[in-house]
């Protein structure tokens, strides 16, 4: 049998382990079909260019899977070094290369791996190979980020918490947050979501938390309702409509206005792109509409549309539960609710419609909702 | 793979023999994705179950026929998302060679999932039986597969991702309707 074969029997041999659930059994075929697939690499003529990439990149994402995170890498150095290889499988190693390298820090800093990852793709508009307007990479890194947080607090049966807790580094006491370089090839963000060791609340009954697989599953299925704008089934998902309001809230911020952005994609780094959820411009208008049909209700009169006030957003004090909107007839200062915190940080200095309701005389507006203001954006539908 | 007619005048599909007519599957390979097909067509059908099969301007029916999975398999598969992924391998590369003529001639790790070279028989293969990419021919073959629902928003996502992809070489992009007993194949010129 060839090198060639026998690698595709291993590899077919190495999934049914997974199947079985057997992963250091899955490990050793995985590398034992990489050696193959290399030893036939290692055969084939300089010529042929195209055979050599494919199966050079395949031997190294089979190292990959095999756990073997310093062969992999050493893989990678040795067929870019030689270059010869076309150009979009130089990519692609690198891209795994990439990979490697989050891997072997994650363990390097104490993580038994780097858990579970959540990737946002930024597409077309400004974007392009590596760059992407400053602005927007700060709002979509913060927004996964808060979703992440939110859904890995619903996940785990937390009572809404008003005020998001400060540290951006770590998801509560039970996970970590760590952020990829981004990933070469069009923008790609990668936030890893790992659980670290729990802190004993010798208070209360012991409930295992949330697994970082678990939030990200959660997060992505949500996701999916919201952009399919399924009513029903979104309200399904997150009965809480504090944290159902929040949550779809974070999805419209990381919806492109399709200048700077023409889609972001969402989806964990290991699935395929057609598993990806898509978010683009016109589901702006669905989401507005599904958080006005399943948020909290603003007390007002039937009938009657809020007020919307629009303006640059100048100041944020989310421990008074304020915030301040510079108007060309000056400011106003506006209450927020509860559910917008989580979504303010990215607005400061940027132009936001706020739709408020008024109280008694005498008393701050109460903002129910906030976004950006979108005057460049192409019409809905 | 039988060509008799089934009952409603359609001819007839099978698995068997399968990785025999191409040189990139071995029996267990092929095995491992006739079986997973078997687990997903048994959840909405009982063979033979007539399929509507398209490629381009080319359309056929065919009566797939099929042994339904036993409870080890079942169980084997309990995960339906690798089931119907590796179902649609298994499904997609039966019909795309009955109505098309393409053979598989390797299957290569990506960094994620797996990618699929076809070509037509007798190409896309070196003098030892191996893949040879740089053969005339040779074209990707991306497919994906629907549990329930409608397959054209997939088809356009995998026409998207062989456009995209990271390879210059033509492609056909195909999708199992699991439940719709539909299987689309579109091609991609080269990128």
């Amino acid at each position: 049998m060839s090198d060639y074969r026998a690698s595709q029997d291993l590899i077919a041999r190495a999934e049914t382990a997974l199947r079985e659930g057997s992963v250091a059994r899955a490990h050793g075929f995985f590398r034992a079909a990489a050696e193959a697939q290399r030893a036939f690499v290692d055969r084939l003529p300089a010529e042929r260019v195209r055979t050599r990439s494919v199966f050079g990149l395949s031997a190294a994402s089979l190292l990959f899977k095999a756990d073997a995170l310093d062969e992999a890498e050493a893989l990678v150095h040795e067929l870019l070094a030689k270059g010869s290889l076309d150009a979009r499988s130089h990519e692609s190693l690198r891209e795994l290369l990439q990979r490697i390298w989050n891997e072997q820090r994650g363990r390097a800093a104490g993580l038994p791996g780097l858990g579970d990852a959540f990737s946002a793709v930024l597409i077309g508009g400004r974007v392009q190979h590596g760059v992407a307007p400053l602005d927007v990479v700060e709002t979509v890194a913060k927004t996964v980020t808060s979703l992440i947080r939110r859904m890995g607090a619903w996940c785990n049966q937390e009572d809404f918490a008003a005020r998001p807790a400060p540290a951006v580094r770590d998801i509560g006491e039970a996970y970590r947050a760590l952020m990829s370089e981004p990933i070469y090839g069009s923008y790609r963000i990668d936030l890893y979501l790992t659980q670290v060791q729990p802190s004993l609340d010798l208070g209360t009954p012991y409930r295992p938390s949330a697994t970082p697989t678990q939030i990200i599953d959660s997060c992505l299925r949500f996701a999916r309702l919201v952009g399919q704008s399924e009513d029903e089934a979104v309200r399904h998902e997150v009965p809480d409509e504090r944290y159902r309001g929040t949550l779809i809230r974070l999805l419209r911020q990381l919806v492109p206005n399709g200048a700077d952005v023409a889609e972001v994609e969402i989806r964990r780094p290991t699935e395929p792109k057609e598993l990806a959820v898509r978010l683009r411009p016109a589901h702006r208008e669905p989401m507005n509409s599904l958080i006005k049909a399943l948020g909290p209700q603003p007390a007002r009169k039937p009938g009657k549309q809020p007020p919307v006030l629009e303006g640059l957003l100048r100041a944020v004090d989310l421990d008074a539960g304020k915030l301040r909107v510079q108007r060309q007839e000056g400011h106003t200062d506006i209450r927020i609710s509860d559910e917008l915190h989580d979504t303010i940080g990215p607005m400061l200095n940027r132009r936001v419609v706020v739709y408020v309701t008024h109280g008694r005389r005498r008393q701050m507006p109460l903002a129910h909702d906030i976004d950006l203001a979108r005057q460049h954006e192409p019409a809905a539908g | 793979m039988s060509h008799a007619l089934g009952g409603n005048g359609s001819s007839v599909l099978t698995f068997e023999g399968v990785a025999g007519r191409h040189p990139g599957l071995t029996d267990e390979v092929w095995d491992y994705h006739h079986q997973a097909a078997c687990v997903c067509l048994d959840r909405h059908h009982t063979p033979p179950q007539s399929f509507s099969v398209q490629m381009d301007n080319a359309r056929e029916s065919y009566a797939v026929a099929w042994v339904p999975a036993d409870t080890a398999a079942r169980r084997a598969w309990a995960n339906s998302t690798d089931a119907t992924e590796c179902g649609a391998y298994g499904v997609t590369i039966a019909c795309a060679e009955r109505l098309a003529g393409p053979v598989v001639v390797s299957r290569a790790e990506q960094a994620s999932g797996a990618d699929w070279y076809v070509a037509p028989c007798g190409c896309g293969v070196d003098e030892n039986g191996d893949p040879d990419l740089d053969a005339l021919g040779v074209r990707r073959f991306e497919v994906s597969g629907v549990d329930v629902g409608p397959v054209g928003a997939r088809l356009t996502e995998k026409k998207r991702q062989l456009l995209e992809g990271q390879s210059y070489l033509p492609g056909i992009a195909a999708v199992v309707g699991f439940e719709r007993a539909i299987v689309a194949m579109e091609s991609i010129p080269e990128t």
